[in-house]
């Protein structure tokens, strides 16, 4: 016993982690390959035969362009709305800050299904019904509070000051904040949307909930289930595994490699 | 005598927990070079906050230029900030820095242009117009900090311990520029500092502030030699301190009876105040006594000796167990555990009459 054991234990770990982790996407991406009619073993592709049908079905591919819309503009609306709360938050330090907070960070703590049950009912009452618009707003719902919580935690004290020069060299506060502070805090911002997104794109009770004829991706995923296991439910699969996946590096990334701080 | 510039009347910021300033009163004059000295948490920072307009004082007038801008925006007031962590633009570029307040003044583009090259030049930048921030040393940003607030050509400019984070060998250069960078725009400037050698090499006035208050206010000179406080005479560098009562004083000259005998110094009160003086290290001086304008300490003994460079600084034993501290010339030939006379003359002997620390 030895330093080399303890060694491949801790490797040994590692690797039983990663694989709990990775095993069911590794599968689903793999039998997306099959070419026979059912993903199950033994592997017997590799074939683009049910990539070819996925994409060849308008209703797959309806909802695809869906996703994408719902994402890109609810990300884009909880993106502005964080950061202007977390810009607002760093500006004026009130005493019913907490309070304030507390209130923005709330719905992280409730279950999707509870938003989108209450998001129905407030959609019915006022008439609206369901539609790819409630689905959009119901993802700001659940974005907001992670958007804000990202983009507030990147205002350090060195913007302090620095907001308070651009105020003193004679920038009223529109001006500072699109020409100095959302800038500087571009990284965040760019986390924050694509964080946004990749919940969004990934989001199925909301979406299944809040939507009527026009659904997303990941709705669309489940009635093909519905209808029979075949490798084209892999294939659509990966395809959001593989956005999702882009998007959650691009954030990483946009995190990571911070260009020009001054300190 | 050149006009007000800058008026503080009975300026007050009290916060939730403390008195950050309490009842201030000050003038500046215009082209005046002001440094605030003290100690942290004795609102330096504050005042000069509550002049650029980025905190309201909880009573008193602030004016500036004769005008009272007391409650009004930082943006609007004839001063601009020069921050302690530079606080420059870090997405833009140098000159992009420089000519952002240009440009909300709304100049035409070119003079903007030529305006930020003349900025650079005057702090030593010429040709970093195109580098990022990132690129730039301590040094270099502190300097485009400076070109960034003079180029508005404020009437004050106020400076909030700006070379706080360059090495001293930046620092003491950055003192004499920042000096001849004050005369030659004949601006006022106002600059905050915890370091009392830095303030002295700078200052035209020195306001020294403690828990809020004014201790002293005067040239760096008259304000070194002369302290007004106990507070100022342990702050700005080493001091001896002997407690005593005036017994007479007469025709300027106070005598003080004290633990180590009569002495002389300068100044009067009324017989029987408990007083204290102060004797900087530098002005023990090693010899016998001139008996009419001296005050001896008799025989000492030399002794833990510190070698700093320009001077020699070491403790002496005297009578009654007390110890001085004295400043001697490096090329002194005292040695340690020496015995000398020590005497000091009376005008530099400062008699403290107020009670406060």
């Amino acid at each position: 016993m030895g330093k080399l054991s303890t060694h491949s234990l801790v490797w040994a770990f590692v690797a039983v982690m990663l694989a709990f982790i990775y095993l069911p996407v590794v599968v689903l991406v793999l039998f997306s390959f099959q070419s026979g009619d059912l993903p199950v073993p033994p592997l017997d592709g590799p074939s683009l035969r049910w990539y070819q049908r996925a994409f060849a079905n308008d209703r797959l591919t309806n909802s695809l362009w869906n996703s994408l819309l719902v994402g890109g503009l609810s990300a884009a609306a909880a993106t502005l709305l964080g950061f202007l709360s977390a810009y607002g938050m760093f500006r004026r330090k009130t005493a019913a800050a907490a309070a304030i907070r507390l209130l923005l960070i709330a719905p992280l703590m409730v279950s999707y299904l509870i938003i989108g049950v209450g998001l129905l009912i407030v959609f019915n009452t006022a008439g609206l019904g369901r539609s790819l618009f409630a689905v959009g707003i119901g993802h700001v719902v659940i974005n907001l509070p992670l958007c804000y919580a990202i983009i507030y935690s990147q205002f350090g004290d060195h913007l302090c000051n620095i907001d308070n020069a651009a105020h003193d060299l004679g920038a009223g506060d529109l001006t500072t904040l699109h020409r100095v502070i959302a800038p500087v805090m571009l990284p965040a911002i760019i986390a924050a949307f694509c964080l946004s997104f990749t919940l969004s794109w990934d989001e199925f009770i909301i979406s299944l909930l809040l939507s009527r004829f026009d659904v997303t991706l990941p709705v669309m995923t489940f009635e093909l289930m519905r209808a029979g296991l075949t490798p084209e439910v892999n294939a659509a699969g990966t395809i959001v595994f593989a956005i999702s996946f882009a998007m959650a590096l691009a954030a990483a990334m946009a995190t990571i490699f911070r260009p020009g701080r001054s300190r | 005598m050149s006009r007000i510039a800058v008026e503080l009347l009975d300026i007050s910021k009290s916060y939730a927990e403390c008195v950050a300033l309490d009842c201030l009163s000050l003038q500046f004059r215009e082209g005046e070079f002001v440094v605030l000295l003290g100690p942290s948490g004795s609102g330096k920072t504050t005042l000069l906050s509550i002049l650029g307009g980025f905190i309201q004082p909880t009573s008193g007038t602030v004016r500036i230029a004769g005008r009272d801008v007391t409650l009004m925006p930082p943006a609007q007031r004839p001063t601009v900030t020069v921050f302690q962590d530079y606080a420059l633009f870090p997405h833009m570029t140098v000159q992009d820095n420089v000519k952002f307040g240009l440009e909300m003044r709304r100049v035409p583009k070119r003079e903007r242009a030529r305006l930020a090259a003349e900025a650079l030049t005057l702090v030593g930048l010429e040709g970093f117009g195109n580098r990022r921030i990132h690129e730039l040393s301590g040094g270099q940003r502190q300097r485009v900090a400076l070109a960034r607030a003079i180029v508005i050509g404020p009437a004050v400019l106020l400076l909030d311990e700006p070379l706080g984070a360059l090495d001293v060998k930046i620092r003491r250069q950055m003192q004499a520029e920042l000096h001849a960078l004050q005369r030659s725009l004949a601006a006022t400037f106002i600059h905050v500092t915890h370091d009392q050698e830095e303030a002295m090499s700078i200052a035209d006035t020195i306001v020294l502030l403690n828990r809020g208050r004014v201790e002293d206010i005067g040239p760096p000179e008259r304000v070194y030699r002369r302290q007004a406080s106990l507070f100022a005479a342990t702050f700005m560098g080493d001091t001896n301190l002997l407690e005593g009562t005036i017994t007479s004083a007469a025709n300027g000259t106070a005598v003080i009876e004290t633990p180590l005998g009569k002495v002389l110094a300068d100044g009067g009160g009324t017989v029987g105040t408990k007083v204290r003086l102060s004797i900087r290290p530098e002005c023990i001086r090693v010899g016998n006594s001139n008996a009419d304008s001296g005050v001896s300490f008799g025989r000492a003994r030399l002794h833990d000796f510190v070698f700093q460079g320009t001077h020699l600084r070491c403790q002496a034993s005297i009578a009654n167990d007390r110890e001085l501290v004295l400043r001697l010339a490096a090329d002194n030939m005292v040695t340690p555990e020496t015995t000398v006379d020590l005497w000091v003359q009376s005008r530099d002997v400062v008699l403290i009459n107020r009670e406060d620390m």
